[in-house]
């Protein structure tokens, strides 16, 4: 497959942008240059030589200027020699399409592409200097090995050596044997760490047992030994109380001792020696008050003494409350009385206005014109109706006036309408009659259907004109069509066989002619005797013979010699020539088959003329029987007379029609005929005159309706103009009720005083009567109240002047005052007595009690002194004090004394001091300290196995309750099984690696030897040229299980691929490749190939070197180099002795 | 006997049985799902408390053979102890697994627990009608069918039975306590509660013959949602429903991937695939093994970048909260793949390849390295993964043929 053209029709920046490939010629190369600056698309071409053969990707990248769903890119394609035109779209189906926009199937293209993915394409077939570095990388890598740089270039695999390194170092890092940091060793290092902790944590049911026994031991333990440690801990006690009570029993005794002088004292007190002293100080404070009281009583009988006291006047206060609300009262009345007497008087001079204006009569009192509210609303509704009534009746009038003018408009339409008189409707009777609307379509498919028959008819007609001859209707003919078309025929077949067998003696004659003339040629050019010659010499022979027999003479000799020899020379000749002989043969017989052939077909032919004369003559007769001049062939004739038999048809047809459709049109003719006379119309037209009637009908009952319509509206208009004159009587008969009404209401209010004309105009004036009177009234009640409160006022204060011996003729504020001052005096000098009574009274209860108290202090002193032996002196307080205080000393010793009997009673645990001291008898201290230190020995000895067992019971108690539910042995198990199956996974990725490299080396390697030949054949060749013959030979050497390439100079030195230059490493690679590409080539794959600026390293003579290799893979398939370096065009086209193409982008 | 009695039929709980499964590793999942058997007879001893039962029945295997610790112990009796305190009473008998593990006899049970002995009993719960029979395994095999130690059902009462059975069994596994459908549906019990299948089956609904199965699955092999069984009981009828208990469920998961052409459509197949999974999900968390499978354009690229695509598969489901991926499977074909004669190099060594690993003397040189790194797999897993000769050979050419695909996807794409 090759490219011939290829477009981007829109793709990338491009537009249309085509080339032209040209066909592949035979002994040219077909190597391809496009020419480009940098960013000018080559890339971008070969991406859209990959989407015309693989399809649109789903994201595409080349989609920045056209949209995606905009993309297409075309070309023509040489499969085989053929052409196949295909574009590409972006669309998900039906993607590829032909020249015709057919959809075409992916297997159109695919069947051609050798099994090839988009990816293998580009791995394969598409190189740039990536992957050319990539390559020159791979070669030292691969460490030269052959079997891997064949097949990576093969592949189109430039990272061989890194995809191999990739799964070694994968299944390295997964596991290897005795290895410490694999993923491996790892996992089974964490594994045997959860194993550890899990057997650390946890308790089996066996340790379980132990545990639950250990308890059981060990608490027994801990029972016996506190036993015993509690009797030791009690025979100490014993020891320790003895030792204490030894200085407790010395302490009584020498209590007992100081207690003997105050045996007679009292045993216990029942008061509180504080007391005697609070009785001290109580008795000194009773004597100080006692002479304080003395001298109170005295000032106040003196004060009583000299007090003055008015009662009569006590009263004169509560008379003067009663009157206060009368001052205040009194008071505001001389501020405010004589505005409110000015006020009334206003109102009265308002109300007089109100009076004037409303005209009343004069001397007309005012009161008379104040109406209540409700007379007022009265008379406004009264009022309102009367207005009410006149609107009604100006509105009436208005309708009236305007029903008046609208009759006069409808008068003179009726006279207008009735001045256009209308016609008499006659059109329309006779449309009727005929009943037009079902006569017209009938007639209208009668004329159609007659001028159809009619045409089919004339068209029929025209079909028999022959030569000049037409006819103007069917003529007579002595045959029938059939018997025509049998004759036509019979004489075709017979004309065609007449001519066939014209052809055949036509040929046999030229085959008769040059057998003849081979036949003479073979006789004159062979010398062939023939058997005619050969049986006269033998006649002739045989003759002479006999003749010789007769006479035996030496002439009949001879002659018979001669005849003999003649004979002989005849069959030597005839022998010699026996092919021949037998081709002449051969040939006569076939010529004497030929000319029988041609006999039998010569009578068969003037057979067939005579018939085709009798046909002739025969259909010549039928003709001119039918009025038909000249000749005719049978042919013609019997198409004619098909033809006469359609015009027969087409006329019974026209006949029949009118026939049928004559009722119809008679109809019509008569219609029309009565419509004429009455439209007054020259034309006999159908159509027109039926339209021409319908329009003329229209309008005559148009004019009629109009009339009706006009003469309907008059009649209307005046019945409503009658009913509208009826109400407004009404209207104005109720008018004037409603004066009436109002008239004899006013006269009702204000009998003559008002005029109901002039009232009727505004009732404004009867309102402001009416407020000013409700404010008169409360302004003459304000006036009156004012002055009567004066002079309450006046007169009872005047009474309490009188009553107090004042002067009764004081104004009355001033005599209020004077009157409260004389009572004010009374009350003060009535309060000063009662208080000093009271205290007097007071004081001299307070002495009473004084004296009482010291009198009963004397007496508890007498009391208490009883208590105490007589020689003990106790008469005064003080005295008493000293003897309480020794008594009290002597009652503690006794107290402490008591204690310590019972202390000792207590710890000894005896009944009494006289047992204790029995059990001390005879115990000494020294004694009970020895023994007490042999105790606390034996104690220490059994706390500490006390301390033993507590902790083994303890440990015990720990280590069973340490098995608790918790789940951390659980968790660790089930991390232990989640280890175990990751080492089983590791494992398996482990052997999968593994296995899949085991497996590539190994393919590897066969495929090296089984492409080893061929390949390497191809690089070389390749090589030697790229270098230009610096290196003239590959060749390998075995190591170990792989083989190293190595490359041979001129001079026969070898070079390992890693020892080579960076250059040369591509270039190998280079030749690898091209070699792959032959290789592939081989195998029926030849498919353009595409090499992206891969010369970049290569110095002027191996880029010569390089196009030259691209020039002979073009000789194999198809070669296209895209560049942006101006020199390697040059190179190319001075190095390319069998032709480049450049095209420039 | 108004009132409805509820009851609880759990059997083969295998408690402290570790999950088997690879997403364990994540320590986000370790967090969610800890000890899960634990978790799920939790869950059983919550609602036998919130629904009140009468009785909790436990078909055999309350330990697994192989775990024997103490502490298993000690949780289970914390566990009864609470159903003691609601006055609930429980019923166990022994099926081989607790035959065999010595905790079973070492542990005091609380005073609630009724445990019946291979001579078989019967017991009446408390306040009604209902009598519990059940035979216990007395070793860790059982050849003959227990049924004829079971005494005959009370009369006017329910009858329950508890037994732990294979039934008739399967080829190749040892019978446990033999017997039959139609022969337990004739021995005029009203219910069976079966335990030793680790798949629930109702067998059998007049009378009721019901294997509960396993609480909590422990492997892929026990895939799906599990479950106890709640029997509510009203006068004569039992009403059987299922309660859900699993924290985790095993489950395999298809993501299709015909026709996807670019590695986003992948992603978003993958991510709609796990989100329904995770929508649809019984347990708390789901542990799957997710196959991606079909024919796209795209086999060897995504095979190629199997191991990011491993990440990204566990990453998508992490982010679900739910799902954590053991295993992530290709089984992708192209559309091309057989029907054109494909010439190319790579082809050709896939093809060389195929014959390498055919070829005896190789096949033998793999088994060699097969059975030396298998050497490292604990016992228990091996002898799983390997039970005999077949198995080590299959395994040997399915992990050669998935090397040879992984290295021709790499070689596909070592251009890109």
């Amino acid at each position: 497959m090759r490219l011939q053209q290829f477009s981007l029709d829109l793709f990338g920046h491009f537009s249309s942008k085509t080339f032209d490939f040209g066909k592949a010629e035979a002994g040219r190369s077909d190597f391809h240059v496009i020419y480009g600056p940098n960013e000018a698309g080559k890339t971008t071409t070969m991406e859209a030589f990959m989407r015309l053969l693989f399809g649109f990707p789903h994201r595409e990248p080349y989609d920045f200027m056209h949209q995606r769903k905009n993309l297409q890119v075309s070309g023509v394609l040489e499969i085989d020699g053929k052409q196949l035109g295909l574009s590409r779209l972006p669309v998900r189906t039906g993607s590829l399409r032909d020249r015709n926009e057919t959809v075409l199937p992916e297997t159109a293209l695919q069947s051609h592409l050798g099994g090839l993915s988009e990816q293998d394409y580009r791995q394969l077939l598409c190189l740039d200097d990536e992957t050319i570095e990539r390559g020159g990388e791979q070669i030292v890598s691969s460490n030269g090995d052959i079997g891997r740089l064949l097949f990576s270039a093969a592949a189109g695999v430039s990272d061989l050596s890194g995809v191999l390194e990739q799964f070694k170092s994968k299944a390295d890092g997964l596991y290897r044997k005795r290895a410490s940091s694999t993923e491996m060793a790892k996992l089974k290092k964490d594994l045997a760490e959860v194993e550890r902790q899990i057997k650390e944590l946890d308790v089996p049911a066996s340790t379980y047992r132990k545990l639950k026994h250990a308890l059981e031991v060990s608490r027994s333990e801990e029972e016996t030994v506190r036993t015993e440690r509690s009797t030791l801990h009690k025979s100490k006690a014993t020891l320790d109380t003895l030792k204490s009570a030894l200085p407790i029993l010395a302490e009584i005794d020498a209590l007992e001792a100081e207690l003997a002088p105050f045996s007679e004292y009292p045993k216990r007190l029942d008061f509180n020696p504080e007391e005697l002293v609070e009785l001290l100080n109580k008795q000194s404070q009773l004597l100080a008050d006692e002479k304080r009281l003395g001298d109170d009583i005295a000032d106040f009988e003196f004060k009583l003494k000299n007090l003055e006291r008015q009662p009569e006047h006590l009263s004169l206060l509560d008379e003067l409350e009663r009157f206060d609300d009368l001052r205040s009262r009194h008071a505001t009345a001389d501020l405010d009385l004589e505005k409110r007497r000015n006020t009334l008087r206003e109102i009265h001079d308002d109300m007089a206005r109100a009076a004037s204006d409303l005209q009343a009569t004069d001397g007309t009192p005012t009161e008379t014109l104040v109406l209540s509210p409700a007379q007022i609303n009265q008379l406004e509704q009264v009022r309102e109706r009367i207005r009410d009534a006149k609107n009604d009746v100006a509105g009436q009038q208005k309708e009236i006036d305007g029903l008046r003018a609208r009759i006069d408009d409808a008068e003179e339409l009726v006279g207008q309408v009735g001045a256009n008189e209308a016609p008499n409707a006659v059109i329309g009777p006779i449309l009727n009659r005929y009943s037009v609307d079902m006569l017209a379509p009938r007639y209208a498919s009668a004329k159609e259907a007659l001028r159809l028959a009619a045409t089919a008819l004339a068209d029929a007609l025209s079909g028999l004109a022959f030569k000049d001859q037409t006819f103007d209707e069917a003529p007579t003919c002595p045959i029938t069509a059939d018997d025509a078309e049998e004759l036509g025929e019979h004489h075709r077949a017979s004309n065609e066989m007449q001519q066939k067998l014209t052809i055949q003696c036509d040929e046999l004659q030229l085959e008769i002619d040059t057998l003849k003339q081979r036949i003479a040629h073979l006789k004159v050019t062979s010398g062939i005797v023939d058997d005619e010659a050969a049986q006269s010499a033998t006649a002739e022979r045989d003759q002479l013979w006999q003749n010789h027999k007769g006479s035996l003479s030496e002439t009949t000799a001879s002659t018979f010699e001669d005849a003999m020899h003649a004979v002989d020379t005849i069959s030597e000749t005839r022998l010699g020539h026996a092919t021949e002989l037998g081709q002449l043969r051969h040939e006569e017989q076939r010529l004497l088959e030929l000319e029988v052939r041609l006999k039998f077909n010569g009578d068969k032919k003037a057979e067939l003329d005579n018939e085709l004369l009798e046909i002739q003559t025969l259909v010549t007769g039928y003709a001119e029987s039918a009025g038909l001049p000249g000749e005719i062939t049978p042919a013609r004739f019997a198409k004619w007379v098909t033809y006469l038999d359609l015009v027969k048809q087409a006329a019974a047809t026209f006949d029949r029609l009118k026939e049928e459709r004559d009722s119809t049109i008679s109809e019509a003719n008569r219609l029309i005929g009565e419509l004429r006379a009455v439209l007054a119309l020259e034309t006999e037209d159908f159509e027109t005159v039926v339209a021409e009637a319908r329009k003329r009908e229209a309008e005559e009952r148009i004019a009629s309706e109009e009339q009706q319509e006009a003469i309907k509206g008059r009649d209307t208009l005046n019945a409503e103009m009658k009913r509208r004159q009826t109400a407004m009587k009404d209207l104005e008969g109720k008018a004037e009720a409603r004066e009436e009404e109002w008239a004899t209401l006013v006269e009702d209010f204000f009998g003559d005083g008002l005029d109901a004309n002039c009232l009727v105009h505004s009732l404004e004036p009867l309102r402001t009567v009416r407020e000013l009177e409700v404010r008169r009234v409360t302004a003459d009640r304000q006036v009156t109240a004012m002055e009567k409160d004066q002079s309450d006022f006046a007169q009872e204060i005047s009474k309490l002047c009188a009553k107090a011996g004042l002067d009764a003729t004081l104004p009355p504020l001033e005599a209020f005052k004077s009157l409260k001052t004389l009572g004010d005096t009374a009350h003060a000098a009535e309060d000063c007595f009662t208080v000093d009574s009271a205290s007097l009274t007071t004081a001299r209860e307070e002495l009473g009690l004084v004296e009482d108290a010291l009198q009963k202090i004397d007496q508890q002193v007498s009391d208490l002194a009883t208590l105490f032996p007589a020689d003990v002196p106790t008469n005064t307080l003080p005295e008493l004090r000293s003897a309480v205080n020794e008594a009290q000393s002597a009652i503690e010793k006794r107290e402490n004394c008591s204690k310590l009997v019972s202390k000792i009673c207590t710890e000894l645990d005896v009944p009494d001091i006289e047992a204790a001291r029995l059990k001390l008898d005879g115990a000494s201290l020294s004694d009970l300290t020895a023994s007490l230190m042999t105790a606390d020995e034996d104690l220490e000895a059994i706390d500490q196995r006390l301390e033993t067992a507590i902790e083994t019971r303890t440990a015990a108690q720990k280590d069973l309750s340490a098995v608790t539910g918790d789940a951390d042995v659980a968790a660790l198990t089930e991390r232990k099984a989640t280890l175990e199956a990751e080492i089983e996974e590791t494992a398996l990725k482990y052997l999968e690696t593994d296995f899949g490299l085991r497996l590539a080396e190994e393919a590897i390697r066969r495929y090296r030897d089984s492409h080893r030949s061929s390949m390497m054949d191809a690089t070389e060749k390749a090589f030697s040229e790229l270098t230009n013959g610096t290196y003239t030979r590959l060749i390998t050497r075995p190591e170990g299980q792989s083989e190293i390439l190595l490359a041979l100079d001129a001079a026969g030195m070898a070079k390992q691929a890693h020892d080579m230059s960076k250059g040369t490493r591509f270039q190998l690679y280079l030749a690898l490749r091209a070699a792959a590409y032959e290789q592939l080539a081989s195998q029926g794959v030849c498919l353009p190939f595409f090499c992206d600026d891969v010369f970049e390293t290569f110095d002027e003579e191996r880029t010569q070197a390089a196009c030259r290799v691209m020039e002979r893979i073009g000789k194999t398939g198809q070669a296209i180099y895209l560049t942006h370096h101006r020199h390697v065009v040059e190179i190319a086209k001075d190095v390319c002795s069998s032709g480049v193409v450049v095209h420039e982008l | 006997m108004n009132k409805l009695i509820k009851i609880l039929h759990t059997a083969d709980v295998h408690l402290d049985s570790p999950l088997k499964s690879l997403a364990l590793k994540d320590e986000d999942l370790q967090a969610t799902v800890k000890t899960a058997t634990r978790a799920a007879f939790i869950k059983i001893v919550n609602t036998a408390l919130f629904e009140e039962v009468s009785a909790l029945l436990i078909s055999g295997d309350l330990f697994d053979g192989a775990e024997r610790s103490a502490k298993t112990a000690a949780f289970l009796t914390t566990q009864l102890d609470r159903l003691k305190a609601a006055g609930i009473p429980v019923f166990y008998i022994k099926g081989n697994h607790d035959a065999e593990n010595p905790i079973t006899g070492e542990i005091s049970l609380p005073e609630n627990v009724h445990v019946f002995d291979g001579r078989g009993g019967k017991h009446q719960i408390e306040n009604s009608a209902v009598w519990i029979h059940g035979v216990s395994f007395s070793g860790r095999h059982a050849p003959e069918s227990l049924l004829p130690k079971f005494g005959a059902p009370e009369p006017d009462a329910i009858n329950i039975a508890m037994l732990h059975t294979s039934l008739a069994g399967s080829q190749g596994h040892d019978p446990y306590a033999p017997c039959s459908v139609p022969e337990l549906a004739t021995m005029g019990f009203d219910y069976w509660a079966l335990g030793h299948v680790h798949k629930r089956q109702v067998h059998s609904e007049a009378p009721w013959i019901v294997m509960p199965g396993i609480p909590q699955g422990r492997d892929i092999g026990e895939a799906g949602p599990k479950s106890a069984t709640l029997l509510t009981i009203d006068e004569k009828n039992i009403v059987v429903s299922e309660v859900p208990t699993s924290v985790a469920e095993f489950i395999e998961v298809w993501v299709g991937a015909d026709g996807i052409e670019s590695d986003d459509d992948l992603r978003h197949q993958i991510r709609e695939v796990l989100l329904k999974t995770a929508k649809e999900l019984a347990s708390d968390a789901g542990l799957i093994r997710l196959s991606i499978g079909g024919e796209t354009s795209r086999k060897w690229q995504i095979l190629r970048d199997q191991d990011s695509w491993r990440e990204v598969v566990a990453e998508l489901a992490r982010s679900t909260g739910v799902i954590w991926v053991e295993r992530t499977k290709f089984e992708l074909v192209t559309a091309t793949e057989s029907a054109t004669a494909d010439t190319s190099a790579v082809t050709e060594l896939g093809r060389l390849m195929d014959e390498i690993q055919s070829e005896p003397a190789f096949a033998s040189e793999l088994r060699a390295s097969l059975e030396a790194v298998l050497a490292e797999i604990p016992i228990g897993r091996r002898s799983r993964l390997i039970p005999d000769e077949a198995a080590t050979e299959d395994l040997a050419h399915s992990l050669s043929e998935t090397g040879a695909t992984a290295v021709i996807a790499a070689m596909k794409g070592a251009s890109e």
